[in-house]
């Protein structure tokens, strides 16, 4: 299983490098500038598909956080602690290049917003997560009551998405996922549909290195862990 | 062709905001995709160690002992092949 996640890890590493490659030149060089923002719209292909990534990241997290907790899943836990550093990331990813988006539309880098509160809010969600789960001695304990926190946190995932609709906010809503036609040209959103791709299928491949990585920390002791290590990464 | 790379750089005098904004996402991506496979090469690293002197063949199939054992690699490595399954079972 070892062996499993980490080849498939570099196979969806080298494919999210090739849809990364795509969705930048489509968004930065062919896709046309908008009417309205010029070319500073172009961080939207950065900007959207990690503000995504940060919701789907915690929503995994939480999922497997909950089957560790209730089913007592030590992968559960395993795929909960690979998520959140990374889930962190996406968060930080989408709060910066939303600033510098900010500052270009609305005038300033940030504004305590709905919308950009509730995301910063994410943000201390993964980081708390981490914090906890790393802080008790023992390790099945502090997973437990990382888990609890995650399972709380998720009433901010419906606050994130609903609050460019439920509070009058700077934030515009959604372009894409709208019901009939997006609102947007089909020279801007295929750049974006590639770069939606990209961010997934690196996310996938993130978490397969990660917990590829804790199942051998965690059983290193195994004929399996030597065996491994014998090989580089062969085998199991 | 010099003028119109000039002007794709210059990103409709945005480029500040536009280049930085992918700036981060790329170093923040890199890095995160990094950092597994740096913590795997270490840790390959050490059970290879490990396993040279023979203390893995001692516990080998005795996964449950190490399950508790985060962060005793340091103190393994250091011990001598007798008392690393010890200090393995004492470190935090």
């Amino acid at each position: 299983m070892y062996g499993l996640a980490a080849r498939w890890a570099g196979r969806l590493g080298w494919a999210a490098l090739g849809l990364f490659a795509a969705g930048t030149v489509g968004g930065l060089a062919l896709a046309p500038a908008d009417y309205q923002m010029g070319d500073s719209y172009r961080i939207l292909y950065v900007h959207a598909p990690a503000a995504w990534m940060s919701m789907f990241a915690y929503a995994v997290l939480a999922t497997a956080a909950g089957a560790g907790l209730v089913w007592r899943m030590k992968l559960g836990d395993a795929v909960a602690r690979a998520c959140a550093p990374l889930g962190a990331a996406f968060t930080l990813c989408a709060l910066v290049t939303g600033a510098l988006w900010g500052r270009p539309t609305w005038g300033t880098y940030w504004v305590w917003d709905a919308r950009l509160t509730s995301e910063l809010v994410l943000l201390f969600l993964f980081l708390g997560y981490m914090a906890l789960a790393e802080a008790l001695d023992d390790r099945r304990s502090g997973a437990r009551a990382a888990a609890v926190l995650a399972l709380v946190g998720v009433v901010n995932l419906p606050i994130i998405h609903f609050s460019v609709e439920w509070w009058n906010t700077l934030h515009q809503g959604a372009s894409v996922t709208r019901l009939g036609r997006p609102s947007i040209d089909t020279r801007m959103l295929i750049p974006l549909l590639i770069m939606f791709a990209a961010f997934n299928v690196y996310f996938v491949a993130v978490l397969l290195n990660r917990v590829s990585c804790e199942l051998l920390e965690r059983e290193r002791r195994t004929r399996w862990a030597a065996e491994a290590a014998r090989g580089r990464g062969g085998h199991a | 062709m010099l003028d119109s790379v000039a002007e794709f750089f210059r990103m409709g005098g945005y480029a500040w905001f536009v280049w930085s904004s992918y700036g981060v996402v790329a170093a923040v991506l890199i890095q995160q995709y990094a950092a597994p496979l740096l913590r795997r090469r270490r840790l390959l690293r050490e059970v290879a160690a490990a396993t040279d002197r023979g203390d893995s063949a001692a516990a080998g199939g005795d996964g449950s002992a190490a399950a508790g054992a985060h962060g005793a690699a340091a103190g393994a490595t250091r011990a001598s092949a007798t008392t690393a399954t010890a200090a393995a079972e004492t470190a935090p």
